[in-house]
């Protein structure tokens, strides 16, 4: 069929926008970890021959960007001259990964007629397990050869055929090895679902068209952030958070932003953050840049798919061995980090531009659970992302029980899922009356959940950010300190912990909490009617006792 | 702008389409200001909704495991059978169906189709010999239960057709495919069709166990039909044919082609493309690359070949 030229830019743009979604479906339908499937724990991205992103698919959030420097990294690093079509790359080391070591990342070149690359494809997928020192989740490892095997960007299927032998590595290593065959097949699937799209693209308008396409709305993207950034504020602002520890050593640690619009650019300096430190909470360079990208993409263009003209006037700066740009051997498989540093650009900027909202939870204070399921005998791992508040904003209040918004996109895990997987009978899940940070527009509630274990289970609590609360703006008020979880509450041997690694026996319990978020707008405008909503649907209880800040242990095992 | 709906015609004449505003619209809020022809303007946003639609569909299908290729496609509802045929060569489909009525065709539909009746039970059992005796058992126990509810229903007895769909993953996957289950299929049997299905749908198949989460039974009970051998007619006052110009997808250009009203089109008989084919509630636009059959019941048939 014949095409109008002006319409094909546009045609070209949404058909590669397409296959990046035919990908991500191809993911979901087929992969064999909840994590994958439920949470979205994933990445999923179209880039042309250079290694620039044409076209990606919601995975997680903050992996907007996540594979560029990683495509960048195994341009640079492998001979690209000796990839063939049908060949994937397998990578997780992750100064180059942009990820922690679980996040196993496939590459595939597109030979469209066998001559040159035409295009990359890539998918990253959490993998449950690849024979890291702790089974789950590994969060005091020191240094990288406790976080698993490493995969430095090596051919694991050549011109289609799977690399046997290599493959025997990887499942020797992997703790759960039917798991990682299984994701490793839907990967696989994704990537030769998204090469028979592209192939059809380039059967359908022939290369030098579709390259001229992409140039177009490479160059559209670039002009339309370029506008939207002259909407913005000029000049530099600061802003500073605390990371509850590095699970290792007692000390908080210190994340900062300078941030700096020009007309043309802006600028994500992380340089006055702490230098790297011994526990695992150090990020990988790409991490950091995909992390800076996400909240450039909100605050300049967020309502269009992503493509590589969306950050040319973004410039991200953390030297090697700052926190945020970790270098070998450090550890860096906590990417709670990079959530609780999400929003430290808006913490800066949000005196300065009024539509952005006051703080969220501040955290993903989820948690892991594994062990031997009480039926099958089976050994499992499992996760589950906790709701939190969102901080209320110039419109309206906060969220409730949402995603961190730096995982927006992703999903927790259905309760009829971890109670059939996994040994974790659910008493309760709840929304937390007076959660919220009180405003004109208040901040979103946080959850209660309490769990019995009906089998042995070791539990690793998630967070990082249990010490310090958020930020309200504009007299609104910050949301009590709560992201933590209770260890056999109501015993002797109670325990409040942040990130906690402990082992329940069966008929033990557990209560996890997720904190709201902030207010926006003194508390004393509030809408009367709003108010009176909140008391009647329990959203606030002005009976109830203050909520008091929690203190809680870390870095321990029990 | 692209003679896809007959403006003079427009619900059979009783409702007037101002085409000169349409053409001011676009003129001065799409065309003038990219510098494009109206007629460009127009034929360019028809492509970008087209290949946005036929993308989202394929994004549909491939979630549910299917492939658009392997099946007609249904255009009904007014705007069914205009978006219809560009839609059928964007996806490559092998044919597209005009039923008679298309702007009406979900009551008619009501009326005329076969009684359908659904049950399923929950298994959750891994595939092995044990559990596919069971689930002979589970079957039979199924199609008892639903038929006798359905007979219920009906207010007589049925001798209804019967068909069983099984849910199937991997051991770990959580998304099922739905296979045909024939009672008495072996552990065997049915797994390989299974995997033959995973491999077929995604590219890649384990040598894994699998689980059957659940059955479901299909009965089928014939229905009364009304009458389609008369062919349903609208008692149409549209002329048979005149000459009409149109947008051609196969030629990319405005050609010279036939309006004809759908009444007047002959049982049998094959007509080729550019053509628009007009009813009161309706009309089709069929492109050069395209050709329309008509059968006894009046149901239109379109066939492409590639350009």
């Amino acid at each position: 069929m014949t095409i109008s030229k002006a319409a094909e830019t546009e045609i070209v743009s949404a058909l590669f926008f397409s296959a990046a979604e035919q990908m991500r479906r191809t993911l979901v339908r087929t992969a064999f970890n909840a994590v994958i499937y439920e949470v979205l724990d994933f990445g999923i991205s179209i880039a042309d021959a250079q290694g620039r992103m044409v076209a990606e698919a919601a995975g997680i959030t903050s992996f907007i960007g996540g594979n560029d420097y990683a495509l960048k990294m195994l341009i640079e690093n492998m001979d690209m001259a000796s990839l063939r079509p049908g060949d994937v790359v397998i990578l997780n080391y992750p100064y180059w990964n942009s990820a922690h070591m679980s996040d196993a990342l496939l590459m595939s070149p597109v030979f469209v007629d066998g001559e040159a690359i035409d295009m990359f494809l890539c998918v990253r997928a959490h993998w449950l397990d690849l024979g890291a020192k702790d089974p789950g989740y590994v969060i005091d490892s020191t240094n990288i050869h406790q976080e698993g095997l490493i995969l430095p960007g090596v051919r694991i299927i050549k011109e289609g055929k799977l690399d046997a032998d290599l493959w025997k590595v990887l499942e020797a290593n992997s703790r759960l090895p039917e798991a990682i065959r299984g994701d490793f097949g839907a990967q696989v699937a994704c990537l030769r679902t998204g090469e028979a799209c592209v192939r059809d693209i380039y059967r359908k308008f022939g290369r030098e068209r579709v390259l001229a396409a992409i140039e177009a709305f490479f160059v559209h993207a670039d002009e339309k952030t370029r506008q939207a950034l002259a909407g913005l504020p000029k000049g530099s602002w600061s802003a500073e958070e605390w990371l509850d520890d590095d699970g290792v050593t007692p000390d908080m640690i210190k994340m900062a932003v300078d941030v700096t619009i020009t007309d043309e650019r802006m600028t994500v300096d992380y340089n006055r953050s702490a230098p790297m430190v011994e526990g695992p909470i150090n990020v990988p360079y790409g991490a950091t840049v995909s992390m800076a990208k996400t909240y450039f993409k909100y605050l300049t263009s967020p309502l269009t798919p992503s493509n590589h003209g969306n950050f040319m006037a973004l410039d991200v700066r953390a030297e090697p061995g700052n926190m945020f740009h970790a270098v070998y051997p450090s550890s860096t498989y906590m990417p709670w980090t990079h959530m609780v540093a999400f929003e430290l650009i808006a913490k800066a900027l949000a005196p300065v531009i009024d539509w952005l909202p006051a703080a969220s939870g501040g955290d993903e204070p989820g948690f892991m659970a594994m062990g031997r399921h009480h039926r099958t005998g089976k050994y499992y791992v499992i996760s589950n992302n906790e709701g939190i508040g969102w901080g209320g904003t110039h419109l309206h209040d906060g969220a409730t029980a949402l995603q961190h918004p730096s995982t927006s996109t992703v999903r927790n895990t259905p309760i009829e899922v971890l109670e059939r997987q996994a040994n974790l009978f659910h008493e309760g899940l709840e929304l937390i009356p007076n959660s919220g940070g009180p405003g004109k527009h208040r901040g979103g509630l946080g959850v209660r959940r309490a769990i019995r274990m009906v089998g042995d289970t070791e539990i690793i609590s998630m967070k990082k950010k249990s010490k310090t609360g958020g930020w309200g703006l504009k007299g609104g008020e910050s949301s009590p300190v709560r992201n933590h979880m209770v260890l056999w509450p109501g015993e002797a041997r109670e325990k409040k912990v942040g990130m906690y690694r402990a082992k329940l026996k069966k008929g033990e319990r557990l209560v996890n909490y997720s904190a709201g978020g902030s207010g926006w707008g003194d508390p004393a405008e509030r809408n009367a009617a709003a108010a009176r909503y909140d008391i009647e649907n329990g959203y606030v209880d002005p009976s109830a006792e203050p909520i008091e800040p929690v203190k809680v242990e870390t870095y321990a095992k029990s | 702008m692209l003679g896809y709906i007959d403006t003079g015609n427009f619900m059979g004449g009783s409702m007037n389409v101002a085409r000169d505003l349409a053409e001011t619209a676009l003129r001065t809020h799409v065309a003038e200001p990219l510098g494009l022809s109206v007629e460009d303007a127009a034929r360019s946003i028809f492509d970008v909704l087209i290949s946005r639609t036929a993308s989202s569909i394929k994004e549909m299908m491939l979630e549910r495991g299917l492939d658009p290729g392997e099946f007609s496609m249904l255009g009904f509802g007014g705007c069914g059978p205009l978006l219809g045929p560009m839609l059928q060569n964007e996806l490559e489909m092998p044919e597209l169906v005009i039923p008679p009525l298309p702007s009406v065709f979900s009551a008619w539909g009501m009326l005329a189709s076969d009684l359908s009746f659904s049950d399923s039970v929950s298994v959750l059992a891994t595939i092995s010999d044990a559990s596919m005796a069971a689930l002979a058992e589970t079957a039979e126990a199924l199609r008892s239960r639903s038929t006798a509810a359905l007979a219920e229903k009906v207010g007589r007895p049925i001798e209804p057709s019967v068909a069983f769909l099984a849910r199937v993953r991997f051991l770990g996957q959580e998304h099922t495919l739905s296979i045909p289950y024939a009672p008495g299929d072996d552990a065997a049997t049915f797994l390989a069709r299974f995997s033959d299905t995973h491999q077929d749908r995604f590219g890649h198949t384990f040598r894994s166990e699998a689980e059957i989460v659940s059955l479901m039974v299909k009965l089928v009970v014939v229905a009364e039909k009304p009458d389609l051998a008369t062919r349903v007619r609208a008692s149409s006052t549209l002329t048979a044919s005149a000459p009409h110009r149109l947008f051609d997808q196969a030629a990319g250009a405005m050609v010279d082609c036939e309006k004809v009203s759908r009444d007047a089109l002959e049982q049998g008989r094959a007509y080729p493309g550019p053509l628009l084919v007009i009813d009161e509630g309706s009309s089709l636009a069929i492109h050069g690359n395209q050709t329309l059959t008509v059968d006894e019941h009046g149901m239109l048939s379109i066939a492409r070949s590639e350009t």
